[in-house]
Formats: C-alpha cells, sequence, structure tokens
C-alpha cells in the first residue's frame, strides 16, 4: 500500500514536472488568415500576410485585421521576421488563401517558397491558392470589404467560384506538382475598383505561369479538363453570333457532362488526342421563348453545340501555345505508354499534338416555361 | 491442463493476430514499400500475406503436434536442453527488439507531427506504462481489449477511404513497371508489417475448440491484415504521384492532413490518435510475449512479475537510436531475428517433431 | 498516467486468514430453575441497563417474571400476546396459552438474553428450567413511499423502507415462485445486524451464490450496520473507480435484476439493496426504459452512453485543443473562440479546474442545504457566478459552455456512484490532455478502457457484453429492443438457464389485428 502510494506520488511529481513542450495556447497565438508572396529586390521574398482578429463582446463580435509586409530570404525566414513585428507568436496554421503575384510565378519557380508548407506538419495544406495580377501585397493591403476581412472575403469568394465552377479547385496539397504527368491552373484574382474580383484563370506549364484564361474559357476549360463542380451554367448568343441582336442570349446549366479523352500513338509516333464532350444542359434564360418548338430547339442545340466547339479549339489552341498540359496528356502516355514517353523530349512534343476536339450539347429541359 | 474458463474463442483469436500484425506499419508500409516496388507496391503486399499465409500454416502445424503446450514448453523436448535454451533466447530478444522498435517508430511519428519537442522518454513511457497496465494480464483479458478496441481500425478504413475524393487511378498503371525482382524484394519489406501472427505459439493452448478452427481464424486474421494493408497502399498509391511518395515518409498521414470536413479539419491528428490505440495494442502482444518468453527462460510460470523489467528492457532499447541509421539498424537487426525465428525456426522445428516423432504428451480435450 | 494506474490496480483483498478473535463465543448457561437467579443473571449480563423491566407474574399460582427490554418491545403487544392470555388462563400448557405468532421455548440463557436485545419478552417461572422467548418487537416502519433519489415517470412507484421484513415482503409479493430463496445472515458483532441475500434457485449460478456467500462469512467487524459498509468488504476492487455492486431502492429493479439470475443482498436498517453481480451498463439502465416503448427505451440509453464520453472527455478534449491542436476547429468557430479565450489570464487547465472545482461546490452546497435554499444556491451559483466570471475574465464563454455541458451529462447518469466515479474520473484525463493532448486523451483512456476490461464483479467480467464482446446481448444493454426479442437473459451472470422467452412474434406473424 505505502510503495504503491509512493508509486503514485513520484509519478505524479514527474507528470508535473515534465511541463508542456509542445503547448500552443489559442490565445498567444496571432493567426494568419491570407498571405501573399511577391518577388522582392535581389532576389529578395517579399512576404505580407494579414492577420485576423476577433473580438467579441457582449454586443457581438467585431472583425480587425492588419497587414505586416517584411522583406525576407526564404519563407521560413519571413516567418521569423514577421514573429519579431507582432505580438504574439506567429502562426500560420489557419490560413486560408496564399496569394502569389503575377510576377512572382511568371519569372520565379514558386515551388522552393512553398517547400516549408509541406515540411512543417502544422501548415495548413488546405489553403487555398490564386494568383494575382499585379502584386500579391496590394490585394491584401485591401485589408476589410465591407465587414469581413480580407481572408475572409478572398475565401468566399473562391469557394463559390469554385462551386460555380469558373476556377479550379486547388489548395497546397493538391498542387504539390512532382511529376503528376499534368500541368495545373490556379484562380486569377484582379483588384477591380478597389474590389478582388475573379477575371479567370492562370495556366502553368511546369511551375511557372504562362499565360490565363478568361472567365467564360475557364469555364468551358474545366469542362474540357472533367472537372465540373456543382453547378455550370453558360451564357452564350443564341443565334448565328455574327448578326448581332440585341437581346440574343441564352443561358444553360450544365446538367450532366460526359467527357471521353482518348490519347492514340499512330506508328510513326505521331500523338493524337480525342476530346469529346457531351453535355446535357437545361436552358435556364432563352428571352425569345420559342422553344417549344422542336425545330428550334434543335437548332439551338445545333447552333450551342457549334459554338462550343469553337471555343474549345481555341482554347486547345491557347493551352498548345503556352504549353500548359492541363488535361494529363502526360499521364496518360506515361501510365499507357511508358516506353514512348522515356524517349520523349515533352516540352517540345506537346504543342505537335494533335487534338481532335468536339463539344456536343443537348436540352434536356427547359425550366417550367417552355 | 488449462481450464475451460480462461480459454479464448476462435474469434477472438483472430482479432488477437490481426492487432499484433496491424500496428506502426500502418502509417509508413505505403512509403517502404513504393521505394522499392514503385506503382506494384500492392502486389507485394498480396504476396507478402501470401507468403504469411504460408509461414502460418507451418506454425500451426508444429503447435498442432503439441496441442496443449506452449513453444518454450516444447522446445527442449524437440531441440534438447541447451539448443533449446538458444533458441528459447533468440525468440526472446526478437520480442524485446521488435517492441523496441515499435515504440522507437512511434515516438518519431508522435515527434514529427505533434510534439516535436517532448521528449521522446516521456512518450516511450507513457506508451509503455500503458501498455504494461495490460500486458501483464492473462491472455484472456488482452483478448477481450483488443476485440474492443479492433472497431477503431475501421474508422482508420473510414477516414483513409474518403481520400479517394482526390485519387486518380491513372498512377497504378503501368502495372508490372518496377518488375518482378523489385515486386519481390518489396514483398520481403510488406512481411516485416504482418508479423506478429507468432502470437499464435503463445495462445494455441487457449483456444478453444480444434486444430482446424485455429488454422481458420488464424488464416482469416492474416487475409483481414493483408487487405487492409493492400487497401492502404493502394489509396497512398493512387493520391500520391510516386516521386511524392519517396519524401512523404506516411503517407496515410499526409493524404488526410488537408481533408477538412463540416465539424472538423486536421484529420490527420484524429487518424494518429486512432493510430495510437492501435499501436498500443500491438505493443501489449508484444510486450506479453516478450515478458512471457523472458519469464519462462527463468522457469516463471506467472509473467507478471517479470512484464515490468522487460519494459524497462525495451524503454532502454528505444531510447538508443537518435537518428534515423540507428534505427534503421535496429529495424535489419529485427527483420534478421523475424526471419529467422518465424520463418526458419518453425519450420525445422516442424521436421525434427515430424521426423523423430516427437509430440505433445497431453492431447487437448476438444 | 502512472497515478492512475496505481490507482486501479489496487487489488485489496482482506487477508481471510486474519484470526477471527473477535467474535466471542457464546458460553452455555442454562436457565436455572430459581427465578431470582435467572433474573440477576439477565440483569447482570446486561450491566442493569435502565431499559430492562422485569414484570412479575402470577400464573396459576406458579411465581413467574416477564423480562423485556422496554426500547424495542410494544407494550400493547406484550398485554395483547403475553398478559392477557396468561392472566385467564386456565391451562398449564403454556404453549397453549401464548397466543404470539413466535413463541421460542429455550434452555439456554445466553440466547435468551440475545433475544431480548432483538426484541422479545422471555417469560421465566420459577422452577422450571426453561423459558419462553415470546416475540412482541416493536415496529416502527415508515411507509412504502416511492425513493426519492430513483424517480420514475412511469412505472410503479413502491419503495425499499429500512425494514427488511417489509422489503422481502415487496420481493415476494412480485415473484410468486417457490424457487425464491433467503439466506440469512447476522453480520456485525456488535451490531448484530441482520442480512439475508435472495435469489432464483433455478437462475442463479451456485458458483456465484456460493462465492457470495463466501465473502459474506469473511467479513470480521464489529460494525455492520448498513449495506454500504458490506459493500466495501464484499467488492472485487474498492480502489477501483467504478462501483461494482448495484445499489437500488426499487423492488421492480431487484425483481429484475432477481429475474436474470443475480443475487439481491438485503440489509436491516437501509433501505438500499445490494445487486451482484452487474456490469458497467447496469448503471446506465433505469427502470424507465422498460415502462416505455423500445424506441424511446434504446433513444435514452444511447443518449445516456453517449453523456459517459462527454461527462469524461469533453472538457478534456476543449482543453487539448485549445493548448495543443486549435487547428482541428473550423474557422469561423476559430474566431469566435480566440476572441473570446484571449484576455484570460489563465491556461486552459486552470480555467476548467476552477471552473469544476465550482459546479462541484455548488452541488455540494446545494445538496447539503434544505431544499428551499438549496434551490437559491443553484440559481446563484448557476447565473450570477456563471456571469460574473466571464465578465472579470477568469473564464472563457467556451469553457462555461463546455463545463455545464459536462454537468449536465454528469446528471443523466441514473446511478450516483457512477456519477461520482465519472466526475472523479474526469480531472485525469483533463490532466492528461492539458500535458500531452490528443495523445495524453488517447492514452489516458485506453488506460481506463483496459482497467475496465480487467475490472470483475464476483467473477463476471464487468464490462459485459462489450468486452467480452457478446452482440447478442447488447440488444438490453446497450439499447432495449421490445420484449419478445429479448430472447435470452445476458450471459454475464452465468444464469443456469439462458432462455428467458419464446418469441411467438418472431415466427413470421408480426402482423397480429
Amino acid at each position: 500500500m505505502r510503495r504503491n502510494l509512493a508509486y503514485a506520488v513520484v509519478g505524479a511529481v514527474i507528470l508535473m514536472l515534465c511541463g508542456c513542450w509542445d503547448q500552443q495556447l489559442l490565445k498567444t497565438e496571432r493567426n494568419v488568415s491570407i498571405a501573399g508572396m511577391d518577388p522582392g529586390t535581389n532576389g529578395l521574398l517579399r512576404a505580407t500576410v494579414s492577420i485576423r482578429d476577433v473580438t467579441s463582446t457582449e454586443s457581438g463580435s467585431k472583425d480587425t485585421n492588419e497587414v505586416h509586409s517584411v522583406l525576407a530570404r526564404s519563407t521560413q525566414h519571413a516567418r521569423e521576421l514577421l514573429n519579431e513585428e507582432i505580438s504574439g507568436s506567429y502562426s500560420n496554421a489557419k490560413m486560408r488563401v496564399l496569394l502569389l503575384g503575377e510576377e512572382m510565378v511568371r519569372n520565379h519557380d514558386v515551388m522552393p517558397y512553398l517547400d516549408v508548407y509541406y515540411r512543417d506538419p502544422k501548415s495548413p495544406l488546405n489553403a487555398r491558392i490564386a494568383v494575382t495580377r499585379g502584386k500579391a501585397e496590394d490585394m491584401i493591403r485591401i485589408k476589410m470589404i465591407g465587414s469581413k476581412t480580407i481572408g475572409l472575403h478572398i475565401d468566399e469568394l473562391l469557394n463559390s467560384t469554385e462551386e460555380a465552377t469558373v476556377v479550379p479547385h486547388v489548395n497546397i496539397q493538391t498542387l504539390h506538382p512532382l511529376d503528376r504527368g499534368y500541368d495545373f491552373s490556379l484562380p486569377y484574382l484582379v483588384i477591380r475598383e478597389g474590389i478582388p474580383a475573379i477575371s479567370g484563370i492562370a495556366l502553368f506549364s511546369g511551375t511557372r505561369m504562362t499565360d490565363t484564361l478568361g472567365l467564360d474559357e475557364s469555364r468551358l476549360y474545366l469542362l474540357m479538363a472533367g472537372l465540373k463542380n456543382i453547378n455550370l451554367r453558360l451564357t452564350m448568343k443564341s443565334v448565328d453570333r455574327n448578326k448581332s441582336n440585341s437581346y440574343d442570349y441564352v443561358t444553360v446549366e450544365v446538367k450532366k457532362l460526359k467527357r471521353k479523352l482518348k490519347v492514340t500513338v499512330s506508328k510513326n509516333k505521331q500523338i493524337s488526342v480525342k476530346l469529346n464532350l457531351k453535355l446535357r444542359v437545361t436552358v435556364m434564360e432563352d428571352p425569345r421563348n420559342h422553344l417549344y418548338k422542336m425545330k428550334i430547339m434543335h437548332d439551338l442545340e445545333r447552333t450551342l453545340s457549334e459554338q462550343l466547339t469553337d471555343e474549345a479549339k481555341a482554347i486547345v489552341h491557347k493551352m498548345h501555345r503556352a504549353n500548359h498540359d492541363g488535361f494529363g496528356i502526360a499521364r496518360r502516355l506515361m501510365s499507357f505508354h511508358p516506353k514512348l514517353w522515356k524517349q520523349l523530349d515533352w516540352d517540345k512534343e506537346y504543342p505537335q499534338i494533335l487534338f481532335n476536339t468536339s463539344v456536343s450539347l443537348q436540352i434536356v429541359n427547359t425550366g417550367i416555361t417552355e | 491442463m488449462i481450464a475451460a474458463k480462461d480459454k479464448i474463442t476462435p474469434g477472438q483469436l483472430m482479432i488477437l493476430v490481426i492487432q499484433s500484425q496491424i500496428g506502426v506499419s500502418v502509417l509508413f508500409l505505403p512509403s517502404t514499400v513504393e521505394s522499392i516496388a514503385r506503382n506494384d507496391a500492392w502486389i507485394s503486399v498480396i504476396l507478402a500475406g501470401g507468403v504469411t499465409l504460408l509461414l502460418i500454416t507451418i506454425m500451426w502445424a508444429l503447435s498442432r503436434r503439441f496441442p496443449a503446450m506452449t513453444l518454450f514448453e516444447y522446445l527442449p523436448l524437440l531441440l534438447g536442453k541447451f539448443l533449446g535454451k538458444i533458441v528459447h533466447v533468440i525468440y526472446a530478444m526478437l520480442f524485446i527488439l521488435a517492441c523496441s522498435l515499435i515504440a522507437v517508430q512511434f515516438a518519431d511519428v508522435v515527434r514529427d507531427w505533434v510534439f516535436s519537442s517532448t521528449p521522446s522518454w516521456i512518450i516511450l513511457g507513457l506508451l509503455l506504462v500503458t501498455s504494461l497496465y495490460m500486458a501483464q494480464e492473462n491472455i484472456r483479458l488482452i483478448a477481450r481489449f483488443f476485440v474492443l478496441t479492433f472497431g477503431v481500425i475501421f474508422v482508420l478504413i473510414l477516414i483513409a477511404a474518403y481520400a479517394f475524393r482526390d485519387a486518380d487511378i491513372l498512377y497504378i498503371l503501368p502495372i508490372n513497371q518496377a518488375g518482378i525482382p523489385n515486386i519481390f524484394k518489396g514483398m520481403l519489406k510488406a512481411m516485416t508489417s504482418l508479423f506478429g501472427f507468432e502470437i499464435l505459439l503463445f495462445s494455441y493452448p487457449y483456444v478453444q475448440g480444434g486444430g482446424k478452427g485455429i488454422l481458420k481464424a488464424t488464416l482469416f486474421a492474416n487475409l483481414f491484415s493483408t487487405l487492409l494493408y493492400t487497401f492502404l497502399v493502394f489509396t497512398c498509391l493512387i493520391v500520391f504521384s510516386p516521386e511524392e511518395l519517396k519524401i512523404i515518409p506516411q503517407p496515410v498521414l499526409y493524404m488526410v492532413k488537408a481533408l477538412t470536413f463540416t465539424v472538423f479539419e486536421r484529420a490527420d491528428l484524429y487518424i494518429l490518435t486512432i493510430w495510437t490505440v492501435v499501436v498500443i495494442s500491438t505493443v501489449i502482444a508484444y510486450l506479453f510475449m516478450a515478458a512471457k518468453s523472458v519469464s519462462a527462460l527463468f522457469g516463471k510460470k506467472r509473467h507478471k512479475g517479470t512484464a515490468p523489467f522487460v519494459s524497462i528492457v525495451i524503454f532502454i532499447i528505444a531510447l538508443i537510436p537518435h537518428n534515423q541509421d540507428t534505427t534503421n539498424i535496429l529495424q535489419n537487426l529485427v527483420a534478421i531475428f523475424a526471419s529467422v525465428s518465424l520463418a526458419a525456426l518453425p519450420l525445422i522445428l516442424l521436421c525434427i517433431s515430424v521426423f523423430l516423432n516427437i509430440k505433445g504428451k497431453e492431447q487437448a480435450e476438444v | 498516467m502512472g497515478f492512475l494506474g496505481q490507482m486501479f490496480s489496487n487489488n485489496r483483498r482482506k487477508s481471510n486468514s486474519a484470526a477471527k478473535n473477535n467474535r466471542t463465543a457464546p458460553t452455555a448457561k442454562y436457565v436455572a430453575s430459581s427465578l431470582q437467579d435467572n433474573i440477576s443473571y439477565v440483569n447482570e449480563a446486561l450491566f442493569r441497563t435502565a431499559d430492562l423491566i422485569s414484570r412479575p407474574i402470577d400464573y396459576l399460582s406458579e411465581q413467574g417474571s416477564l423480562l423485556y427490554l422496554s426500547s424495542v418491545c410494544d407494550t400493547i403487544k406484550i398485554h395483547q400476546f403475553i398478559l392477557k392470555p396468561l392472566l385467564g388462563a386456565h391451562e398449564a400448557n403454556l404453549d397453549r396459552v401464548l397466543t404470539a405468532a413466535i413463541v421460542e421455548k429455550l434452555s439456554n440463557l445466553e440466547k435468551a438474553i440475545d433475544l431480548m436485545l432483538a426484541g422479545y419478552a422471555v417469560l421465566f417461572l420459577e422452577g422450571k428450567e426453561e423459558c419462553y422467548a415470546v416475540q412482541v418487537s416493536f415496529i416502527n416502519d415508515r411507509s412504502v413511499t416511492e425513493p426519492q433519489n430513483e424517480k420514475t415517470i412511469q412505472g410503479a412507484h413502491d419503495g425499499f423502507i429500512e425494514s427488511m421484513r417489509v422489503n422481502l415482503q415487496l420481493v415476494r409479493k412480485q415473484i410468486n415462485s417457490r424457487n425464491l430463496v433467503v439466506r440469512r445472515y447476522t453480520l456485525g458483532n456488535m451490531t448484530k445486524t441482520e442480512a439475508s441475500i435472495v435469489y432464483l434457485n433455478d437462475l442463479a449460478n451456485p458458483e456465484l451464490v456460493e462465492e457470495i456467500d463466501r465473502r459474506i462469512a469473511e467479513v470480521n467487524a464489529d460494525n455492520l450496520m448498513s449495506g454500504f459498509l458490506l459493500l466495501e468488504y464484499i467488492e472485487n476492487q474498492s480502489f477501483s473507480p467504478f462501483p461494482q455492486i448495484l445499489q437500488t431502492e426499487r423492488p421492480d429493479r431487484v425483481v429484475a435484476n432477481l429475474l436474470e439470475g443475480r443475487v439481491a443482498l438485503l440489509m436491516e436498517g437501509s433501505p438500499a439493496t445490494l445487486i451482484m453481480p452487474v456490469t458497467f451498463f447496469a448503471f446506465y439502465q433505469s427502470p424507465d426504459d422498460y415502462y416505455s416503448r423500445s424506441l424511446a427505451g434504446s433513444f435514452l440509453r444511447l443518449l445516456r452512453l453517449f453523456s459517459f464520453f462527454i461527462a469524461l472527455a469533453l472538457p478534456a478534449f476543449y482543453i487539448a485543443v485549445v493548448s495543443f491542436h486549435y487547428e482541428v476547429i473550423p474557422m469561423e468557430l476559430f474566431y469566435r473562440i480566440k476572441g473570446s479565450v484571449e484576455k484570460i489570464p489563465y491556461p486552459p487547465i486552470l480555467e476548467a479546474l476552477f471552473m469544476e472545482l465550482t459546479i462541484e461546490l455548488l452541488r455540494e452546497a446545494g445538496m447539503r442545504l434544505p431544499s428551499p435554499i438549496g434551490q437559491s444556491i443553484g440559481i446563484v451559483g448557476g447565473l450570477v457566478i456563471g456571469d460574473a466570471v466571464v465578465r472579470v475574465g477568469l473564464v472563457s464563454y467556451p469553457m462555461i459552455t463546455v463545463v455545464a455541458l459536462t454537468a449536465i451529462a454528469s446528471f443523466v447518469v441514473p446511478s450516483h456512484e457512477m456519477s461520482y466515479s465519472v466526475r472523479l474520473l474526469r480531472f485525469p484525463v483533463m490532466i492528461a490532455a492539458a500535458l500531452f493532448g490528443f495523445v495524453g486523451i488517447v492514452f489516458a483512456l485506453t488506460a481506463i478502457l483496459i482497467h475496465l476490461c480487467k475490472l470483475e464483479s464476483f467473477g463476471t467480467p464487468y464490462f459485459a457484453p462489450i468486452a467480452p464482446m457478446r452482440v447478442k446481448d447488447w440488444k438490453d444493454a446497450i439499447i432495449r429492443l421490445p420484449f419478445w426479442k429479448l430472447n435470452e437473459r445476458p450471459l454475464d451472470p452465468h444464469p443456469q438457464k439462458l432462455v428467458q422467452e419464446i418469441g411467438a412474434k418472431e415466427e413470421g406473424n408480426d402482423d397480429r389485428g
């Protein structure tokens, strides 16, 4: 009995003495909600963060944030510098968005700067990534939009546009671009009248950004890549697009997407890709109200299909020019033609690939009117 | 003779074996096997399961000849007193080292993922004290506890299955890229994860029913573990590209790190928590076997008194490795001991038993 | 962790070889023929206690004396059963004269004195070497009312009282079986408390009954006044935080348990009946489950089991989250919690301990005070203190929420002993969480689980039917299926007959009517 008691006391004392090495108290941490990276002078990194605070009082809670910007040698170094600037200890575990300045991704390999995000066990791998036109710092310095902090605003903006399939769903984890066999694309943000807005997507070749797509293009691009999210709406001219008429647009919502991507290699090692999209759509808006006639509906289907096919071809062309393999052709070659893949110089080969793209569209219903 | 009250059912045996097999390697296996067998790692794991099946059958055939005895009771009968003692020491060493290795790997993962500055002796101490509390009991109580914690394995599967969202089946292709030799090498690596079935040597006389039922239960257990490992390896293979797997030592945790559920984020912390329970079970099994063999070495029938000392030894051994190199040495040591005592020795013992026709005196009552 | 283990592993069985020298062997002293000798012997034996009354009697010209202790005897009964028949008697045979139900003819004087202590009046006659002990004890019973601490909404509203005779009657009333057996004991060297174990002869495992009998017989103590004292002598592990014997004051609960093959122990002077062996889940069952519909009953049971986890781990989980793993909180909630914990000067563990101790204090204060004041303490404590500590900045709002939820969850437990256990166990888990976050919680909970797996109550596993796993028994332990589904009794007390009903309804004709 006495011995057991002694054991218990010794055990308790040891536990009490050892303290808590890895304690990170919530109250002492300062949490970054959005961070941005821009190239600085002399190969340094300009890191900007916005730290969000919520002060809750009896009358409710209030959002505030503060923006800090440092010139650092590396991402981790930036963290150290920031830590010397802010009260409390720096933490990015709850970061929601990482913004990359356009210059950063056009002229630098951004991956070394992201390494610490992959290495740190506490890092926010589910933070979204986006590219900004101009400097990321400028966007973060907006600080508040209405009653929302910039970090929350951009996060929600990206979330809703992801759901509407305007931009792809990308976070730091899915980005990890170690020989994935396809190139990634990121949401492209601009500041429009002082407010951040989506302007399309930025196409990457390897780890460098090479081109951008506009909003309409990016929707179709995502369709072609088979990345349709919850809903996707397309607004197009409903008659021949050369005859300009004031109110001739039709909006369709894609209900179902059937995508066929086939990579074939001919005997002389010519790679050709057949991409076939079949869309089943609902008409959301059709100002002319002629759809009760089957013929007109079929005409509309044909017009839209042709339009989409043309646009798709334009996108493929743009991708070729940008050397952006967003559909994972390389991955397919690796998987199905491993021998050929080993001989290829992919950067040279990719623009040579023949794309045969076609989009066909079928209207399945027209809302509660015809 | 063991009273019917102290016996375990074949179902309990099955879970006992599963829990001893599935341990730390749940997290490591995908990347260790992948490093050799590339994207054919899942084939290696299935093959490893097949080979283990064979080893289990040998072990069972050996145990069946001595249905009322544990390994250390019939070792002297087969090998004579002196040789028997040497083999006995080999087994004891295996269990102690294997247990230390598990503890080291557990402490490493905890250090890397949650507690970067907590000294590892604290984590090791917690692990061993908790396990010791269970391991000093008899096999029946341990089996009960294992059945109880068996459920967490399914939670593990459930969370891991969620990662299929980001999967790309193309990563598996082309099959047989690594080549057959590498697949076999990978199989040898994967084998170490399936060790743990040796608990059969200790539990055989305690299981109710005949030998057939025991074999069936153990084989089912092995099948389950193999399938679980294959599932995890397969999931990791299709979620990560081969280059990523090279630099991620614990892909299962990494895979779920970015998952966000509506009620919680950072699923890796929960997986780690659940995995801790799985590791505790394995440590309990090994600690039990180690304590049993050491106490048998000193001619003791009960292992309750020896268990604390054995766990202190394990604690000290587990404190030695400070870097990856020393851990690897320990790992290789365990691999050598395991292949000797789990593959070679049972076969030799079985041959001796068959050719010299040595059998257990007592027949098990059915 | 270590001390937790120590706390659990303290298997304490009394060493039974202790000399039984405490017991005074009754010396045989026979009734003398002289009346005066007998009276003076009794007087000396009772040390001339003031409540010993000696009433001289003239019976058919024989000199006699009636001796009794006025404090335990009913004077009306003495008058009615002894004096009146004696004075109007014409017969010499006393056996026919005395009209009381229990009359014993004794020659052992010591035995007679013992009976006097138990409420007998003893009649000595001059020249006879025998005496008559007549049971005339004074009965002052409380009425059979519903126990305050085990109220149910539906179902029977009777409860045990302090008299074992009444309690036994309540049990017998519900089980009209000749298999219902009562074994009687007299416990305590000084208190000489009556106790009895009750079981069904064709159900209860004989080994179990023998084991209980052995443990009761081994107890050698002066004071065994109440069931609670005895409980600690006969339970398996006194230093386990979990109760291993169920105490109840409800006859229906006792009857239901007897019908599962368990054994009940009743004691004179205490309304609490001990039921053994029990499992962990018995403490989470309430008779209400059986008086409500099966779906509702199952829901309530699951709710209570869930409350076990909340009461045990919720504060620990919160502490671990805010001091180690705040990453797991979803974003919006994260900033809210952060906003309210920011200005708190103390670490979360101190915050939690402070608040938990405050709640325990309030509970204790409310319980001790008379009920009108007790209620106001609850209100003052709950509202005023809760609000004030937040305003002062000692404790944050989330912590108040967590602690309040935990307190409510621990009130849900139908059994008081289990409620205390959970409240106690919470603290080690909280400390483990404050030291090692989630890993600490896992280790603490695993240790508790291991303890539950190891614990046994009279040879039956305490954590059945989960460890050992027996899914068949879940339908009456974890949920409550309709009675016609419960074909078999729970296995844990190892009853002699497993089948308890033949489910006629299951034979494919569910739709009657």
